[in-house]
């Protein structure tokens, strides 16, 4: 039970209280460059679920019984990315041969999530950072992935009404943009210090 | 110290064996044509095809090759090769060109302060103009052309004919059916769209066709109809020769300027129109 606990509260934690985007600030490339719309936020947001989860747990299995056993820790983040980024060409080949139709939806995001730092950043929290077990590192590998389809989405639906707006020339676009996400932010800074 | 270099190529090579086995495993069996006529396409992905982009319209050309003609910006040479890869013969298209006829001189009728596009303008009260046809100046079909070859200046969009590839997406955007496409050898073009009556027209519109029919009049070779209140114009028999133009005592009639099309010599009869001419100055 008091395991059961635990995880409910690393859940929490990662969608809310430490948002990868709006309050640790990584992964923002996706999140500026795939918010224009809400359909492909909401892809991109499911195809970053997904290989969030693996890859927690891919690094994970790595680390404990490669690196440790080997003490050469420090080696982390080169293994991380090479094991991230075949993991991903991987998947990448097994839906264009299972499924043409999840190829065309995905086909532009998947190669782009190996280069997203969210995903190597999970990888280090699950592992250096916070120390996790397996079950407690893949939790954290869900949860922050819906922590970025949140704030994902929640972007797409601000940048969709503002595009209807009329503000000044030099606002208009972007910078309109990182001046909504800076107030997003601010918003999920009300979570932190929340006990769980 | 070897370990770890030891370690790292062993995982490389193990994850590279891997992805090689799954390339083998998961191959996809592609037409290897669709590759070369997507080569060959132009790659804009501007969608005016009515597929999702220059992929899936050479996918589908290999499945119904008569659909050539539905991309409008492939140039001579490349639709030549693309026809002797489907083994097709192929019909030489004249290349386009969209127009906004639109002078946008229209008197204002009342302040619009809604969304700032030209369907939501469009829709209250038929628009904010005096003229029912006219331009209103949003740029609909600018944010909607893929070459970014239409600016909106002064309330009026205008195309920048070097950039236009003729693909005809703003034709369909414009709520008010003004932009048209036009071959590219086009002469004269009409910078109005109206079909109301000349006395309607001229208490909205500073530059409206008020179908005086002096064009038709002064037209040598008999190229000017006038149908609906408005002067058309046959572009085959058109010569360019501009006296409609000058005729015409509203400026709704403009040359097409030179640089829209390929270098013109002296013998081009474009070349007898004086260079002061006050509409080729836009």
């Amino acid at each position: 039970m008091h395991k059961m606990e635990n995880l409910l509260s690393i859940a929490i934690g990662a969608i809310l209280i430490n948002n990868i985007v709006l309050t640790k600030f990584l992964g923002l490339c996706p999140f500026f460059g795939v918010s224009t719309r809400m359909r492909n936020a909401a892809t991109m947001g499911f195809a970053v679920i997904f290989v969030m989860t693996a890859s927690s747990i891919l690094t994970w299995l790595i680390y404990e019984c490669l690196l440790i056993p080997l003490h050469i820790e420090y080696m982390r983040i080169v293994t991380f990315i090479l094991l991230i980024a075949s993991f991903v060409q991987l998947v990448e080949m097994f839906i264009r041969k299972t499924s043409p139709e999840l190829h065309r939806a995905f086909g532009i995001y998947l190669p782009l999530i190996t280069t997203n730092c969210a995903i190597l950043g999970v990888a280090l929290i699950n592992t250096t950072v916070e120390g996790y077990s397996l079950p407690a590192a893949t939790v954290n590998g869900v949860a922050t992935g819906i922590g970025f389809l949140l704030a994902l989405i929640l972007m797409a639906g601000i940048r969709e009404r503002l595009e209807l707006a009329d503000p000044p020339r030099t606002f208009s676009g972007l910078p309109l943009a990182f001046v909504s996400a800076a107030l997003l932010a601010l918003a999920f800074q009300g979570f932190s210090g929340m006990a769980i | 110290m070897i370990e770890e270099i030891v370690l790292l190529c062993l995982l490389g090579l193990a994850f590279g064996s891997g992805l090689e086995l799954a390339s083998r495993k998961f191959a996809v069996r592609v037409d290897e044509r669709i590759e070369k006529i997507r080569g060959l396409l132009p790659g804009l992905n501007c969608g005016a095809c009515g597929f999702g982009g220059c992929d899936d319209f050479a996918a589908a050309l290999v499945g119904g090759s008569s659909l050539i003609n539905a991309c409008k910006q492939i140039a001579p040479a490349e639709r030549r090769g693309i026809g002797g890869i489907l083994g097709i013969e192929v019909k030489e298209e004249k290349p386009e060109v969209a127009v906004v006829a639109c002078t946008g001189e229209s008197k204002v009728a009342f302040e619009y302060r809604g969304v700032k596009e030209c369907t939501a303008a469009a829709n209250l009260m038929g628009g904010f103009l005096e003229c029912k046809y006219g331009c209103l100046g949003f740029g609909d079909c600018a944010r909607a052309c893929p070459s970014g070859a239409i600016k909106v200046e002064n309330r009026r969009a205008a195309v920048d004919d070097g950039r236009c590839t003729g693909c005809g997406i703003c034709v369909n955007v414009c709520p008010r059916g003004l932009i048209k496409l036009f071959p590219r050898d086009a002469k004269v073009l009409r910078m109005c769209n109206s079909p109301e009556r000349g006395k309607i027209v001229a208490s909205v519109c500073e530059k409206g066709c008020i179908a005086c029919g002096l064009c038709e009049r002064e037209c040598s070779i008999k190229a000017i109809k006038m149908e609906n209140n408005l002067p058309v114009i046959d572009q085959e028999l058109c010569n360019g020769c501009g006296d409609c133009v000058k005729a015409c005592p509203r400026g709704v009639l403009r040359l097409l300027s030179p640089r829209d099309q390929e270098p013109i010599g002296e013998s081009s009869p474009r070349g007898r129109i004086p260079a002061g001419n006050p509409i080729n100055q836009t």
